[in-house]
């Protein structure tokens, strides 16, 4: 019976030593940044004692989705930065009949701000919000804002970006680029089936049916399930696709991995994903671009009106003309994709900002949605 | 050493000995975790053990998430005393659960009749669809595992899509239900906590099955066919008949679970995925030796210690993961040692399972 | 739908059929050794799960991928060995022990990706390497075959030696029958003179490295990022498969294929207008119904006999 204990201690300890000896070197950036957890406890710089620090709390199921949580990571990580600025990131699990416990453990934290919400941790999010009427909120992405004087909320329109997205897939299709081939078909690989994810297809769909262009998509019902997402990507491509936009968090990892295998096109989504892929060049070659969210981006907004001393309250909804949704527009999309089709994604850009465009929702308008998706998917003659 | 020594009697003082060193063991190797992951060791540790007790909102959280865990352990504690090894609580809760936001959807009723409804009817069709891995054990010999298993993934599919089809939620971004109106939630027990009245449905449920199993003839039946099935047999006790019951009493106790924790703790349906709490059952029934007193207190120890990491986790660097490699590591230490004693009562000495 | 046809009959499609296939056969000849000797391995998914994260891991410290295999292997051992140890030194459940390893992997493989990545997600930042896709020439000029045999993931051909050299174990070599009989009946094997403990030991340990090789194909060949609950219930559809083949490892295996076939039909098919939710569950439809027709069958002749 002892020796079991001691096998399994020494396991215990051969896996830590190895953390440790491993951690040893990578750890120091991160370790940094996730040095502040317990409020006030560390300081970042030296400051005078009379300038304020601000204590932003940012609540989030994980991070590590490679694209939406963690680009409010880094938001946080950008505001990290400020020398009057202390975050701390709270990773809720995804049990959510624990995350009102969180929310409510936040509020009697300090903090001068709290980063949360999203449509699934919004109700507790409000709830919190009603509690603590002293406290100050940011919802990084709301579906469903309740007016509260402590509350500022921001949505992105993803419809526009899927717009955008089509725009490029059948630009790319059409065109001569060296894997693009003669079937005007591309693809959309979509985590899972309900309005908020569809709301990057819905507009996707719009354009490429105005361009005749059908679409194909795939649900693995999994942002994890990389395999599934692969053998999905792998059937578009097997169908004619020459471009699939992944749009399934860890899963759409898959699309890459079948990109490369295909010799073909791939987008990105949220972030700019050759930079998470930077250990796997080969599947980092594949993506033309990436359409991000930039939730990020938000957070900053909302962390510099709050130093500002200007924190507003209502909801706002950001889109193309404001820069938190768009392309990424790196060297690799430089020199994948020529001058001319880069022009007329940008007209196409513009012609969005200036409002000159209905893009239809698949959140707001679910009869319109389920039109345009026959329509698009529907086989060319 | 004394603990490797059998002795005959159920000898308590011993057993509590023995746990009591299994937790201790089990605490001492959670500590070099933490002491190899974070920079305060001590002080996370001390806050697992107790962040329970320094609010009265914690104390709660572990009394909220004792709930489903007791009504899935003594589901499953049923089951397993017959000897059959079926896991399909875990669908059950899933199914029990989607019909049981349905009714609390609805417009219905008052305060009371209506979350009765919304928890009887699940309790039925929980029992009813129970007795169907059940019914194929009992005449064809069908393995009661796997067709549980199956059940499972199959309950999980159909209620997705049912809840998609029929009851989702037009203004929520994932798939969910609408809220359950007003009148079909729990009322709350403790103010300035999330404890219902479910809390104490729980505890009555442990009663009435301690009850069932040790004051009655028909719980006396139970208990034996699960240590010899030719017994059962030759006593003229209808075999088919008991595993039937059993069965249907297992699945009522699951859907009355899965009905009051949502109706406890969430305000609309939004489980994409298995949620683990018939799992969860199981071990706790096998912690708990299939005894209802057991169970009741294996889950409120395994709660007690979750809510504590949960809080430990919120306060340092620890990632939230650490949890479940503390929880698994428990788990086997304590099951461990209940097993020693389990086996015991059913066989002599067994040569070569505890050699030096 | 005659796309539907026209997709199905073609050589892509086999060679998506052994591309799913090979985990699943992996994760059922898992589930059958342990349970042939007697000791039901639920710990499968978890295994693999392990394995495919040290697979990683492996190759990203000793940039080869062959040591990463061996690692991985090492690790999944590793698993089997807490299995062996609760199971048999212990006396506990095998089922719970199962459960407690499923849940633990889940977790520190997280864990682990979080301590050598800073990344919850993915490995993506890692340069692991993955094992090259081998083409045999002869093969690969033959029309049908060539889908299967060339072509394929390295691991995909260990996946062939492994099934040919099981089924020699179990099937023509005495260590094979003492598997048999210490999952029979233990006490007449030990009457015979079995060393039963012995004999479970090795058949877990085997257990354990054949989900090793299954979760590291995940990770060296057909994808090579490791990404958080990547198997994603692989590990359980092997344990269905063997559940409905018993100890029979033909019937094992031909309940794999059937279920790698729904499995690369339900991908073909999620790009039809169909609820996902339901087209996903056909293959536990599958095996219910197996098992119900498989029973109901054996007590009609039963009743018969």
């Amino acid at each position: 019976m002892k020796r079991i204990f001691a096998v399994i201690l020494v396991l215990m300890t051969v896996f830590g030593l190895f953390a440790c000896a491993k951690t040893a070197a990578p750890a120091t950036d991160a370790t940094a940044a996730d040095a502040t957890t317990v409020a006030g406890q560390t300081e970042t710089t030296a400051e005078p004692t009379a300038e304020k620090v601000y204590k932003v709390a940012v609540l989030v199921p994980f991070i590590g989705d490679q694209s939406y949580f963690d680009s409010v990571n880094a938001g946080r990580l950008a505001v990290e930065e400020y020398p009057n600025v202390e975050t701390t990131l709270i990773e809720m699990g995804e049990d959510k009949s624990k995350w009102e416990s969180y929310y409510l453990d936040a509020c009697e934290g300090g903090y001068d701000l709290i980063v949360g919400g999203n449509n699934d941790a919004e109700e507790y999010f409000y709830a919190a919000a009603q509690q603590y009427p002293e406290q100050l909120f940011f919802n990084f992405d709301y579906v469903n804002h309740v007016d509260l004087p402590n509350v500022f909320a921001v949505t992105y329109n993803t419809p526009e970006l899927g717009y955008v997205a089509g725009t490029a897939a059948s630009l790319i299709t059409q065109s001569s680029m060296p894997k693009a081939n003669a079937e005007k078909i591309v693809g959309v690989v979509v985590g899972m089936d309900f309005p908020a994810m569809n709301d990057f297809v819905s507009g996707f769909c719009q354009i490429c049916y105005e361009n005749g262009v059908q679409v194909l998509i795939g649900y693995p019902e999994s942002f994890t399930d990389s395999a599934k997402a692969k053998e999905i990507a792998l059937n578009m491509y097997a169908q004619g696709a020459d471009v699939v936009w992944q749009v399934a968090g860890g899963a759409g990892l898959g699309v890459f991995e079948a990109a490369a295998e295909a010799d073909k096109y791939a987008f990105g989504v949220d972030s700019d994903q050759t930079i998470a892929l930077s250990g796997q060049p080969n599947l980092a070659a594949t993506i033309v671009t990436s359409f991000y969210k930039d939730c990020g981006a938000s957070v900053k907004y909302a962390v510099d009106m709050l130093i500002a001393g200007t924190y507003p309250t209502g909801a706002q909804t950001l889109g193309i003309k404001e820069g938190a949704v768009g392309l990424i527009k790196n060297q690799q999309y430089i020199d994948m994709v020529p001058q001319d089709i880069r022009d007329q994604i940008d007209a196409q850009v513009a012609k969005v900002a200036a409002g000159e465009v209905t893009v239809i929702s698949a959140l707001a308008d679910d009869a319109a949605w389920q039109d345009i998706k026959a329509k698009a998917t529907a086989p060319l003659n | 050493m004394t603990k490797r020594k059998f002795t005959l009697a159920g000898d308590t003082a011993f057993e509590t000995v023995k746990t009591i060193l299994a937790i201790f063991i089990a605490l001492a190797i959670t500590f070099c975790v933490l002491a190899l992951t974070c920079e305060n060791p001590v002080a996370s540790f001390v806050t697992m053990l107790t962040g329970p007790l320094t609010k009265l909102r914690y104390f709660g959280n572990v009394l909220e998430s004792m709930v489903p865990l007791v009504f899935s352990g003594l589901a499953c504690s049923l089951l397993f005393r017959t000897g059959l090894f079926n896991l399909g609580i875990e669908g059950i809760y899933y199914i029990g659960g989607v019909i049981c936001s349905y009714i609390a959807c609805q417009v219905f009723g008052n305060s009371f009749t209506h979350p009765l409804v919304a928890i009887l009817v699940p309790a039925l069709i929980g029992g009813v669809l129970m007795l169907i891995p059940g019914y194929l054990k009992a005449k064809f010999n069908a393995n009661e595992l796997v067709t549980s298993l199956m059940l499972n993934s199959i309950y999980l599919g159909v209620g997705l899509w049912f809840i998609k089809t029929y009851l989702r939620a037009t203004d929520y971004s994932s798939t969910a239900s609408p809220l359950f109106t007003d009148t079909a939630t729990l009322p709350y027990l403790i103010p300035g906590t999330r404890v219902t009245i479910g809390i104490l449905l729980a505890v009555a449920a442990a009663f009435l099955i301690y009850i069932l199993l040790f004051k009655t003839r028909l719980g006396y039946q139970i208990r034996m066919t699960g240590l010899n099935p030719s017994f059962a047999r030759y006593s003229g006790m209808n075999a088919m008949s008991l595993f039937l019951l059993v069965h249907f009493i297992s699945g009522f106790l699951g859907g009355v679970g899965t009905s009051v924790e949502l109706l406890s703790i969430y305000s609309r349906f939004s489980w994409v995925a298995l949620p683990g709490l018939g799992f969860n059952g199981a071990l706790m029934a096998m912690m708990g030796k299939n005894n209802p007193i057991g169970v009741l207190v294996v889950a409120f120890g395994i709660s007690y210690l979750q809510i504590g990491a949960e809080i430990m986790s919120r306060s340092t660097t620890v990632p939230v993961e650490v949890i479940s490699i503390v929880t698994a590591t428990l788990v086997l230490l304590i099951s461990a040692q209940y097993f020693l004693r389990g086996w015991r009562e059913k066989k002599l000495l067994k040569e070569g399972l505890l050699h030096v | 739908m005659s796309e539907f046809w026209s997709v199905i009959f073609s050589e892509e499609f086999l060679s998506t059929v052994v591309r799913v296939l090979v985990p699943l056969l992996f994760a059922s000849m898992s589930a059958y050794i342990a349970a042939l000797a007697g000791i039901p391995n639920i710990a499968v998914e978890g295994i693999m799960l392990m394995s495919a994260l040290f697979a990683v891991l492996g190759s990203y410290w000793t940039q080869s991928s062959w040591l990463g295999l061996l690692i991985s292997i090492g690790a999944g051992l590793v698993m089997a060995l807490i299995l062996i140890l609760c199971t048999i030194n212990m006396g506990t459940n095998p089922i719970l022990v199962g459960i407690a390893l499923n849940t633990f992997a889940a977790s520190f493989t997280v864990f682990l990706l979080y301590m050598f990545t800073q990344n919850k997600g993915t490995s993506a930042s890692l340069a692991s390497i993955v094992l090259p896709i081998v083409n045999i020439p002869i093969i690969d000029r033959i029309p049908v075959l060539r889908a299967v045999l060339s072509g394929q993931y390295t691991v995909t051909y260990l996946c062939i030696v492994c099934m040919i050299l099981l089924a020699l174990l179990v099937y023509r070599t005495p260590l094979g029958m003492r598997m048999k009989a210490a999952g029979l009946d233990e006490r007449a094997a030990k009457t015979a003179g079995i060393d039963v403990n012995h004999v479970r030991i090795i058949a877990v340990l085997i257990s354990g490295l054949l989900a090793a090789l299954g979760g590291a194909y995940m990770t060296t060949g057909y994808l090579s990022i490791f990404t958080k609950n990547m198997i994603a219930g692989r590990g359980w559809i092997g344990i269905a498969a063997q559940a409905m083949g018993g100890t029979n490892m033909l019937g094992v295996a031909v309940t794999t294929f059937v279920f790698s076939l729904f499995q690369a039909i339900t991908n073909v098919f999620s790009l039809y207008d169909l609820p996902s939710e339901l087209i996903n569950i056909i293959p536990y439809v599958g095996v219910l119904l197996g098992i119900i027709l498989f029973s109901v069958s054996t007590y009609r002749s039963g009743k018969k006999g």
